[in-house]
């Protein structure tokens, strides 16, 4: 639990840059061309990894939230279904690395979040497409579901192996963060 | 070093992914389809519109947002301008073969190459 006033301010900081750089990484990997639908890099889920194994299920959840929003209103897809997609995928995301933290690695954990966020999408885009052949797309999916969950889970453990996100706690150490 | 302990690559436990995604990726598992003809479906919401992926063509569709433009050029389809803000679907690379797919969310149109074993005469319009 966040205690004090100054934990508080700590808490925001700390979010305020996790968001930033989430949002960042949103709008960065956007501009690369995805040669099947829904396959995406997943650096912003580096933050959100990051996140949810240094502070905990709730900022994960809450950084993948508006880092999705934030990336829809810099990229102009608020209010379409591209947004529903990036919001159901981050918060499914979220979620199942939130659920699985103790069981997995840090690096199982980012594939299980990678692979949730990509069926959630699936699954969303079929509502939304009547028709779409989901089937087909399950292996591709997967297969880059694990592929980008690794490197990104590996990322983040060297990221927190070096202290990210080097922010000094003034007191707040990581314990006192976890929800 | 106490971090390199804390925050280990792997545990065994991660072996439990691979194991539950093949077993899910089984169940979904189809026929595999040997086949030389295909067509070009084009997924409006409101209607299924289907092409001879062997006439090179240019025409438009109507999606939520306005008409997008595909191309068929040497068998190969891809979807040529769109006016959505994302810009994924145009950018994405041909669809060369049956199960090859283009979406775009929000124009709620979708491209997929089918094979002619469905039984579907090209050109179809199927409402």
């Amino acid at each position: 639990m966040w205690k004090s006033t100054e934990e508080k301010g700590n808490r925001v900081r700390i979010e305020v840059l996790l968001v930033v750089l989430a949002t960042g990484a949103g709008v960065i990997e956007n501009i690369i061309p995805r040669p099947i639908p829904f396959i995406k890099p997943g650096l912003a889920n580096i933050i959100t990894v990051a996140a949810i194994v240094k502070y905990g299920f709730w900022t994960g959840l809450r950084v993948n939230i508006l880092r999705s929003t934030g990336a829809a209103l810099f990229i102009g897809t608020l209010a379409t279904p591209t947004y529903l997609l990036s919001l159901s995928g981050g918060i499914v995301s979220a979620l199942v690395m939130g659920s699985v933290k103790r069981v997995f690695s840090v690096t199982g954990m980012s594939v299980a979040g990678s692979l949730g966020s990509l069926l959630i999408q699936l699954l969303t885009a079929s509502v939304l497409l009547p028709g779409l052949p989901v089937a087909g797309l399950l292996l591709p999916l997967s297969i880059w579901g694990t592929l980008s969950g690794t490197i990104t889970g590996i990322v983040a453990i060297v990221l927190l192996r070096r202290g990210f996100p080097w922010i000094h706690d003034s007191g707040v150490d990581s314990a006192t963060l976890q929800e | 070093m106490k971090s390199d302990k804390e925050y280990p690559f792997f545990r065994i436990n991660d072996l439990a992914i691979p194991v539950i995604l093949f077993l899910l990726l089984q169940s979904f598992r189809g026929g595999g389809e040997e086949t030389t003809e295909c067509r070009l479906e084009v997924h409006t919401g409101e209607a299924i519109l289907q092409y001879d992926l062997g006439v090179d063509s240019i025409f438009g569709v109507m999606g939520n947002l306005g008409e997008m433009e595909i191309n068929i050029e040497n068998e190969r389809a891809r979807i040529s301008r769109s006016p959505c803000p994302g810009q994924h679907c145009v950018r994405q690379s041909w669809l060369i073969k049956p199960g090859d797919l283009a979406v775009c969310i929000p124009s709620g149109v979708f491209i997929v190459i089918a094979s002619e074993d469905e039984s579907l005469s090209p050109d179809a319009v199927s409402y």
